[in-house]
């Protein structure tokens, strides 16, 4: 009886994984096809005679090298800076004084109910008055507080025992120090997931990019495939190839990191 | 000797105690003003001005124009209906799949971190990437979907090309990329139930259906409450998954607006910035009357 | 380093933490601050590192006034209750962190590190994570951490409350052992009676907020200054009869023991008294004023501690264990004149 149940659940969770992953293998088969092949039918499996030629165009006719480059720079800027200012007001919220602080963080948290997609207006005025359209800047700038992540470290902070921030003030340390030598290197399980979020956020970001940047150079990856798409014609195993090398790099750090992006997902959600 | 200020409850004030939180804070604040407070306040005061210049920033006066045009305009309605069935549709399929792939998940069956890898794959991969292959998946002639169709003896379906279908296909992929992140929060869920009660149901001779329609289900209740609120909330900005599906255009004969499709397009096609606006704060007033609710589930079931 | 608290007072709000507190430490020694939860020792001790702010009063360190001064400035190794060790640091790295901070050559600070874990026995232990020590190791760093600035004063928060017993007896030994080889003056807080008198030199006895005696182990347990202290020291409690005065005697109230004790000052007739009596004062006597009756005995170690019956009221007594006794027997009892104290039962006041 109990046995039998758990085969049912194999056979369902099975084919839901199935259908959950299709897409992907779907999306790495066609970019392995010469384009006779992907438009048959029936459509055939496993690519008959798997080619490269895909990717080759991409990285060659349309500047997917570049495209790369800037998602890399920007996820890298962004999370650079979204973890400093998080780390320094994460520490603020936490360990020091000052009057009115669980005040302002309350009113802070209501702000995060804002949506972003209204804010895009005014932004976009911004970023035109700084004279950064189609400037990497502009997808990194908007992007440096999260009161989220400043949340999520802040309630870290304060797991941490106040005898380690005593002792370590009876020592002369200061708030400073205290932060970079201590509470950061015990806080890394809790700066790695934020980091991860962050990342995946920045280089999956495709509103803000389709605003603020309209040359080729200054677009990243999501971007970069939309515009493949409507300039270069619907040729499906050349897409295929170009959205494989944007979702490749998430793929690999989502298996590489999955503890830490679940666990990360899951306390955002159930308490923010 | 020279005194010492105290604060209230006793602590030393000097200049360093004063200034240490303020130097901690400014980047921090300053990214905030800059880019969500200002813009914030901005929105509510652009949504008013009536014929508002983008260049020089002059404006007729205010008023409740935009609203007028926003609320009269049938694309915006349309955008509202539209939104309001993919999030009524979506998120509740999406919640009971959810639920059902959660309850096995959380079973002791081997092989879990690769069905977990599976399941939460859709969550960290880009919208556009992800959408431009079910664009694939979709099509007409050479697509996975009308092949099984076709394999099943059915007819295949035009889904991205006509309109009647347009809505369908984007609330199958909408169905497929909320699963992830909605099972994960109920698999978190599961983790307050206290695997005892199961125990005790199990040696009061309770059978499995009933164990999971009268515990695992009631003591879901509060996560299972909170992850639709969210879903409600992320689903009414559905946006980004027309453009691959549909290159760019809301449904290919232009009857899929969403909200947020209507603030873009108001936005940066037709450099309606009142218009954009107003509509940016009916989105808000629905994030925050979804909120409320939200607060109140959540105040609700503290207990648990 | 000689420590002298002055009138000190802290205040939380409307509540009073620590009161009017006056008392004075030799340098060299190894203080205890005891009392029951809520009495303030704590505070007392986050005082003197400078952690918490006093609302009154000075506390003055070798003569030199430091109430305002911030923790740093004071020159004191602290050791908290669950260690404080940073999990990340090597037992070398938590021991040199203190020189660290004072920008020590790495070298410099790394052999001074060696010595002090050498102290305290860890030496061979110190490439090791805090996460991969016992509870006692994991003490022993934060001691040794304490004492890498050469501290003028070394202060222990409940430093053996979460040790298991056994190891705590054998911590305590260790407590005391390094503090006369560093010679440092040393404050230790606890709830633990034991604890104290095991290896403090004095004992300041404290009750909300309010000192109640200090004075050496041995004499807070002979001479307690009040009835408070007489009760809180001592294993099993002190044994308490309550009575009235009667012309300078202690009566029970049906007369069934009369008791004379040389009384300190007149007591009013009438007077609600407390006799306190430790279990070892109390002895049998054929002609012993008090009759009681056993209600149960059982052995610790070698006597056995008997229950007896005083006119409804319960007392202990510790009888060697031939002396052959069983339940529901009558018999004589008188006190010892070590170990007996009179009390009054509204002030606490000692009359004896």
């Amino acid at each position: 009886m109990k046995k039998d149940r758990h085969i049912a659940a194999y056979i369902i969770l099975s084919l839901g994984a199935l259908l959950m992953i299709l897409p992907f293998f779907w999306m790495i088969l066609s970019s392995l096809k010469t384009a006779a092949e992907v438009n048959t039918t029936p459509p055939t499996f496993l690519p008959e005679d798997p080619t490269l030629e895909n990717y080759i165009y991409a990285f060659q006719k349309a500047p997917f090298a570049r495209y790369f480059l800037n998602s890399v720079l920007v996820t890298a800027l962004c999370v650079a800076f979204t973890m400093f200012t998080t780390i320094l007001a994460a520490f603020a919220f936490s360990r020091l004084k000052f009057p009115g602080r669980d005040v302002i963080f309350s009113a802070l948290l209501a702000l995060m109910m804002i949506p972003f997609e209204m804010l895009i207006i005014t932004n976009y005025q911004t970023i035109v008055k700084w004279d950064l359209i189609d400037n990497l800047w502009a997808l990194v700038l908007p992007f440096t507080s999260s009161i989220f992540y400043t949340y999520v470290l802040r309630n870290f902070f304060l797991s941490i025992p106040d005898s380690l921030y005593h002792s370590a003030r009876v020592d002369g340390a200061s708030n400073w120090f205290y932060l970079w030598r201590i509470m950061v290197p015990i806080s890394k399980p809790a700066l790695a997931t934020i980091g991860l979020l962050d990342a995946i956020t920045c280089w999956n970001a495709f509103l803000w990019t389709v605003l603020v940047t309209n040359k080729a150079e200054t677009r990243t990856l999501p971007f970069g495939l939309y515009a493949f798409m409507s300039s270069s014609g619907i040729r499906y195993e050349r897409l295929m190839a170009a959205a494989t090398i944007v979702v490749l790099p998430m793929i690999i750090l989502f298996i590489c990191f999955r503890k830490q992006i679940v666990t990360g997902v899951s306390r955002g959600g159930l308490k923010g | 000797m020279k005194s010492i200020q105290r604060s209230r409850d006793g602590e030393r004030v000097t200049a360093r105690t004063i200034a240490e939180p303020i130097l901690f804070l400014l980047p921090f604040i300053v990214g905030l003003v800059t880019f969500t407070i200002y813009p914030f306040v901005n929105v509510f005061l652009i949504s008013f001005k009536e014929n508002y210049n983008v260049l020089n920033g002059t404006f007729a006066k205010l008023g409740l124009k935009n609203y007028q045009e926003v609320i009269t305009d049938p694309n915006f309605l349309n955008g509202l209906g539209n939104t309001a069935k993919y999030a009524l549709i979506v998120v509740p399929i999406a919640t009971v799949l959810s639920i059902i792939i959660s309850t096995l998940l959380n079973k002791s069956i081997k092989l879990k971190s690769f069905f977990q890898t599976c399941f939460f794959l859709p969550m960290v991969t880009s919208i556009t990437a992800i959408g431009l292959v079910w664009k694939w998946l979709f099509n007409f002639d050479y697509g996975l979907i009308n092949y099984f169709l076709k394999l099943l003896g059915g007819n295949g379906i035009n889904w991205l090309n006509d309109p009647r279908y347009n809505l369908a296909a984007l609330i199958i992929y909408g169905v497929w990329s909320m699963i992830p992140f909605t099972t994960i929060l109920i698999l978190a869920g599961f983790q307050n139930v206290n695997p005892q009660y199961y125990t005790a149901a199990r040696a009061d001779g309770a059978r499995e259906g009933k164990i999971f329609f009268r515990i695992t289900l009631p003591l879901l209740a509060p996560t299972i409450g909170l992850t639709l609120i969210i879903n409600m909330i992320s689903a009414s900005k559905v946006f980004s998954e027309l453009f691959p599906l549909f290159n760019g255009k809301p449904g290919s004969a232009y009857s899929l607006y969403t909200v947020v499709y209507y603030l873009y397009d108001a936005f940066y096609s037709k450099w309606k910035l009142g218009r954009a606006a107003a509509c940016a704060v009916v989105l808000f007033l629905i994030v925050l009357a979804m909120t409320m609710i939200q607060l109140f589930i959540q105040r609700k079931w503290k207990n648990y | 380093m000689k420590i002298s608290i002055e009138h000190l007072t802290k205040r939380f709000g409307s509540t009073t933490a620590v009161n009017d507190l006056s008392f004075e430490i030799e340098s060299g020694k190894l203080i205890a601050l005891l009392g029951p939860s809520g009495c303030g020792k704590s505070t007392i001790l986050n005082m003197l590192s400078g952690i918490i702010p006093a609302t009154e009063g000075k506390i003055l360190f070798d003569g030199k006034d430091v109430t305002d001064l911030p923790p740093e400035k004071r020159n004191v190794g602290l050791v908290f209750q669950n260690y404080a060790l940073y999990p990340h640091m090597s037992v070398l790295e938590n021991i040199a962190f203190p020189l660290e901070i004072k920008k020590v050559p790495r070298k410099q600070r790394n052999e001074r590190a060696r010595e002090l874990a050498e102290l305290v026995k860890i030496g061979d232990l110190v490439e090791r994570k805090p996460s991969e020590l016992s509870g006692g190791q994991q003490q022993r760093v934060a001691i040794a951490r304490a004492l890498a600035k050469d501290p003028a004063l070394l202060l222990l928060d409940e430093p053996l409350s979460n040790l298991d017993a056994k190891l705590r007896v054998e911590m305590r030994e260790e407590i005391l052992r390094i503090q006369r080889a560093s010679q440092v003056t040393t404050v230790f807080v606890t709830h633990d009676q034991e604890e104290a008198s095991s290896i403090a030199d004095q004992v300041v006895l404290l009750r909300l907020g309010v000192m109640q005696q200090q004075d050496s182990p041995r004499r807070i347990y002979d001479q307690p200054a009040n009835f408070f202290t007489a009760d809180f020291l001592g294993a099993p409690p002190i044994n308490k009869l309550y009575g009235k005065m009667k012309s300078g005697r202690f009566c029970l109230d049906n007369s069934l023991m009369e008791c004379q004790l040389p009384l300190r000052r007149q007591v009013a007739d009438g007077t609600a008294a407390i006799l306190a009596a430790r279990s070892e004062s109390v002895m049998l006597s054929e002609k012993g004023a008090i009759q009681a009756r056993v209600l149960e005995r059982y052995s610790i170690n070698k006597d056995e501690l008997t229950i007896f019956d005083i006119d409804g009221q319960r007392c202990r007594g510790f009888i060697p264990g031939d002396v052959a006794l069983s339940a529901g027997d009558a018999v004589r009892l008188a006190f010892k004149n070590r170990g007996v104290f009179l009390f009054d039962e509204a002030t606490g006041e000692r009359l004896s």
